[in-house]
């Protein structure tokens, strides 16, 4: 009897698609950062996680019915962009938004729910900067904040940028550096009025 | 009371569009010779401070279910990626060159060798895997007649494929004939030309990938 368990273990480790833990390592590495754009994209860390997953299923499906043209370094444009489309879509959602407004303590709940779930971690810089980092580009106009989290976190050239927000790379480019420009002083701002360290 | 609109269109015209200030200048100066997304000094060291702070790592609970997501579906393996690499192991040179081209110049270069060694003695042999060669003089061959002059020409060389070695270290077999021509001279003078084929089998280390 000893000797079933290892080899039910065995069988069970052998059955399992070889392909899974390649999946998992690509998200590992990707997901964050395009998780951190859904973010920027939605109201709520749920939203962006809804989102995030809905564009990887139109990916994996594509991918999966040969579809989908252009090899891996295709799918993080394709990401960004169904990320963004979807993110249109729900903001437009109407009815979600009114039911979202109108519940005050909903929106103390995703409140104190988003706390809980920071954009950003960090092993050189402390809480107090993520946060602050985190409440400044929420601060900024979308436009700009969107093509920030494009640019610095997921390592997007401003002619992809451009391609997945619909502008020339020199709009793109433009954004960039007024947003940049704003973040720095914002921050600045903050590190004179004590709520940053650094 | 009317106003003139000829007066009108002519204080309109004395008017003139606002200059672009000096930023806009340069924008668009920037734009035009392809420089505006290049970024200065000073932004790029912005974006670097900003670069040490990592996006959040996705919650195990929803890794888990995007990974579901994915479960059965074939991870597309572009050319350029890897996916499981040996560390240790260290990047193979490509080699566009046959095998059998590598055999056949040792073969030529232990054919140059025994051109330059003395006739009376055996040839060394050039690969691990040859055998021993020995004079070409037939057995029943007169005494009198002696080497005066030994030659080895490449004939053939055969891709026999590829064999494992018990190392499993994957060796290419290569079969090469040459031709030694032999003279000999008995002491009147009187020549004899011998000629004897041989057939060597060379093992090559052969690429893996």
């Amino acid at each position: 009897m000893d000797e079933v368990t290892p080899m039910t273990s065995l069988t069970a480790v052998s059955e399992s698609p070889p392909a899974a833990s390649a999946w998992r390592d690509w998200l590992e590495e990707h997901g964050p950062k395009l998780l951190l754009f859904a973010r920027q994209q939605t109201r709520s860390h749920e939203d962006a996680k809804d989102i995030f997953q809905d564009a990887l299923v139109k990916l994996v499906e594509k991918v999966r019915t040969g579809e989908f043209v252009g090899g891996q370094q295709a799918w993080q444009p394709y990401l960004y962009t169904a990320i963004r489309r979807l993110a249109i879509d729900l903001s437009r959602s109407v009815d979600r938004r009114k039911r979202r407004e109108d519940n005050v303590v909903a929106d103390a709940a995703d409140t104190e729910y988003e706390a809980h779930h920071p954009w950003f971690e960090s092993e050189s810089s402390d809480d107090e900067t993520r946060e602050q980092l985190e409440v400044r580009l929420k601060e900024l106009p979308e436009k700009f904040s969107e093509v920030i989290i494009m640019k610095i976190w997921g390592e997007r050239t401003f002619s992809e940028i451009g391609e997945t927000l619909g502008i020339s790379q020199n709009t793109a480019a433009s954004r960039y550096r007024y947003g940049l420009e704003a973040l720095k002083k914002s921050l600045s701002n903050a590190r004179r009025r004590g709520d940053l360290s650094i | 009371m009317k106003r003139d609109p000829s007066n009108l269109e002519e204080e309109l015209r004395q008017l003139q569009a606002a200059p672009l200030d000096e930023a806009l200048l340069a924008r668009l100066e920037a734009s035009a010779d392809g420089t505006w997304t290049e970024l200065t000094r000073e932004e790029i060291r912005f974006e670097n401070l900003l670069r040490k702070t990592s996006p959040a790592k996705l919650p195990a609970d929803f890794l888990a279910s995007m990974e579901s997501i994915t479960a059965g579906i074939h991870f597309p393996v572009d050319e350029k990626v890897i996916l499981f690499p040996n560390g240790n192991a260290a990047p193979k040179k490509q080699k566009n060159r046959p095998m059998w081209a590598a055999a056949a110049a040792v073969a030529l270069i232990g054919a140059a060798s025994a051109l330059l060694l003395p006739t009376t003695e055996t040839p060394k042999t050039v690969a691990q895997a040859s055998n021993k060669i020995t004079p070409p003089v037939a057995a029943d061959m007169d005494s009198n007649f002696v080497p005066a002059s030994f030659n080895r020409g490449l004939s053939e060389v055969h891709d026999e494929g590829v064999v494992w070695k018990s190392n499993n270290q994957p060796h290419r077999l290569v079969r090469v004939v040459y031709t030694d021509h032999v003279t000999y001279k008995d002491s009147s003078g009187k020549t004899m030309e011998v000629e004897q084929p041989r057939v060597k089998y060379m093992l090559v280390p052969d690429r893996t990938d």
